[in-house]
């Protein structure tokens, strides 16, 4: 009988020998972000460079570096189909020419869309290192990943003694994996800008929004950061969230977070997928404390709903009079994805005391452009509809949209425009005949 | 698409006018490859009567790149217009290929 460990020896090969099996027309997954593996990738994409693979379908969520410079570079571009289910900086450009191709999505559902609707021959993701059980973690990236790692024809994993080991249903056997390669390096970065002058009264305005004991997620960026840091006076709040984030660690830290008041995973911070720094992934290493479940579980809008007074905090790009709000396109192209923004829009909605948050800044271009107008404009994508939109808030204050008409809703949406641009927004929703 | 081809000393160049698009990026294909397959590897492309290169058009001029300088040859575009030199920069291909102001300084490109 083999154990663990012969097993794990008898898996191990190079990453060269573990991708020699790759043919072309296959279809390849990855896993997600910091979870993306670099020598699995770059053996793949120097097979494509030699001449060896043609027609790869390759499917990515927010690609990072790491694949943009490996599988999905320029050069690779006319033998590679490439799909990103989220678009980042990384392949945004590739996407506004037509060589990587968006798909739409809500992120609960990626994991279902990915299982019933892709032929994978390949699962590549990046593990933690086997325990003495035979088990490995997905660490960073569960989303989808776990569920790709299960329905595809061959699963590779590259162990990563820098990947953290977390708890949940994160645990992947070894006995599940064709082929193993080693590989340490660095797990990838997320940094966002420092704090602009806005984000102060942003965040004190949201802050006033969470009650104590509350059950937050929040969204990935730059404000939800900023945002968390004014949070630093409430009481045991619990962590629910698609993304883990090192503002969480922070409150963590702090003793903010506790998730003692939490109805559903008491005492736990509950995850889909985590971006952050090196100092966070040392935080959530072997740490008994952090759940990591599929995306489907995470950001199913009715488990979200079940959490008793959740607070979903996310960002948009621009919102108009209606109340509908985009949050993931720019100048017609598409900027970034839906990702799991409708997921908790529509969970903390439903919550019992829960309250769903979309903050923005008023203005774009150094207060040139307003993010609040009449209509979205031509090519401009409706991330959450204006029948989910529950609270907005600005740097000129927050409003609460749920149940409210649509005179009522633009007369709310503009009180917290920018002034310069109020007067013209009225006279837009007069001729709208929304007042 | 209008494709015209005159021969300089031993560099072919290929003039492509109109859209570039995914119903007309066979027919370029098929064109450039006859070359390329019929050993004729050191090719010009002059753009400056095309108006508009989709993904499809990119993809074509990349794989007839590869082909090309596989037998030591290149292909080597000029008279790019403004807006296909921006799809060319945000797809990241003027990093691949050499790009000539005019159509003499490409097809010199080839002696120097």
């Amino acid at each position: 009988m083999l154990t663990p460990k012969s097993e794990y020896r008898r898996k191990l090969t190079t990453p060269e020998a573990a991708v020699s099996g790759i043919q072309s027309g296959n279809t390849i997954v990855h896993g997600l972000a910091a979870a993306e593996p670099p020598a699995l990738l770059q053996a793949i994409a120097d097979r494509v460079r030699a001449g060896e693979l043609d027609n790869l379908k390759v499917h990515s969520l927010l690609p990072t570096p790491t694949v943009a410079r490996s599988l999905l570079a320029p050069d690779l571009s006319d033998c590679v189909q490439a799909y990103s289910w989220f678009v980042s900086k990384s392949t945004r450009s590739a996407v506004k020419v037509g060589l990587n191709y968006y798909v739409p999505n809500h992120f609960h559902q990626v994991p279902r869309l990915m299982r019933e609707n892709l032929d994978i021959d390949v699962t590549v993701t990046m593990v933690s290192p086997m325990d003495k059980s035979g088990f490995f973690s997905f660490g960073t990236a569960n989303d989808y990943t776990s569920t790709v790692a299960r329905c595809c024809k061959r699963l590779i994993v590259e162990v990563n003694k820098n990947q953290p080991r977390v708890f949940g249903d994160s645990l992947l056997h070894i006995s599940e994996v064709d082929a193993i390669v080693e590989h340490t390096s660095p797990l990838i970065e997320f940094k966002w800008p420092g704090p602009r002058s806005e984000d102060e009264f942003i965040g004190e305005l949201v802050a006033d929004l969470v009650p104590d004991g509350a059950t937050l997620q929040l969204g990935f960026g730059g404000l939800p950061n900023v945002i968390a840091m004014k949070l630093v006076k409430h009481k045991d709040l619990g962590v629910h969230t698609e993304v883990f984030g090192p503002a969480m660690v922070e409150l963590i830290k702090k003793g903010v977070v506790t998730g003692r008041r939490k109805n559903m995973h008491t005492g736990k911070h509950v995850f889909t997928v985590a971006e952050g720094t090196r100092q966070m992934y040392r935080f959530m290493h072997d740490n008994p404390s952090m759940e990591s479940y599929p995306v489907s579980y995470t950001n199913n809008p009715a488990v979200i709903a079940s959490n008793d007074n959740m607070i979903s905090i996310n960002s948009i790009i621009q919102v108009d009079l209606l109340g509908q709000c985009n949050a993931e396109s720019l100048g017609g192209s598409q900027y970034s994805g839906t990702g799991g923004q409708l997921d908790y829009v529509r969970g903390a909605y439903n919550s019992r005391g829960g309250k769903s948050i979309l903050a923005f800044y008023s203005t774009a271009k150094n207060g040139q452009v307003s993010r609040v107008v009449p209509r979205l404009g031509s090519g401009a994508v409706i991330t959450t509809p204006r029948m989910d939109v529950h609270y907005l808030v600005t740097e000129y204050g927050v409003v609460n949209l749920k149940g409210r008409s649509t005179r009522d809703r633009a007369l709310d949406i503009i009180s917290i425009a920018h002034p310069d641009f109020r007067d013209s927004l009225l006279r837009e929703a007069e001729n709208m005949y929304l007042l | 698409m209008d494709l015209a081809e005159k021969q300089t000393g031993d560099v072919n160049v290929i003039s492509v006018g109109g859209r570039l698009d995914a119903y007309s990026a066979a027919e370029a294909e098929k064109k450039i490859d006859s070359l390329v397959e019929a050993g004729r590897v050191k090719l010009v492309l002059n753009l400056n009567d095309l108006e508009y290169i989709s993904s499809s058009g990119l993809r074509v001029f990349l794989a007839q790149l590869k082909k090309a300088r596989k037998q030591q040859g290149d292909i080597k575009l000029c008279c790019m217009k403004p807006n296909i030199r921006e799809v060319f920069d945000i797809a990241g291909f003027t990093q691949l290929f050499h790009i000539a102001g005019d159509e003499a300084e490409a097809v010199s490109g080839f002696s120097a």
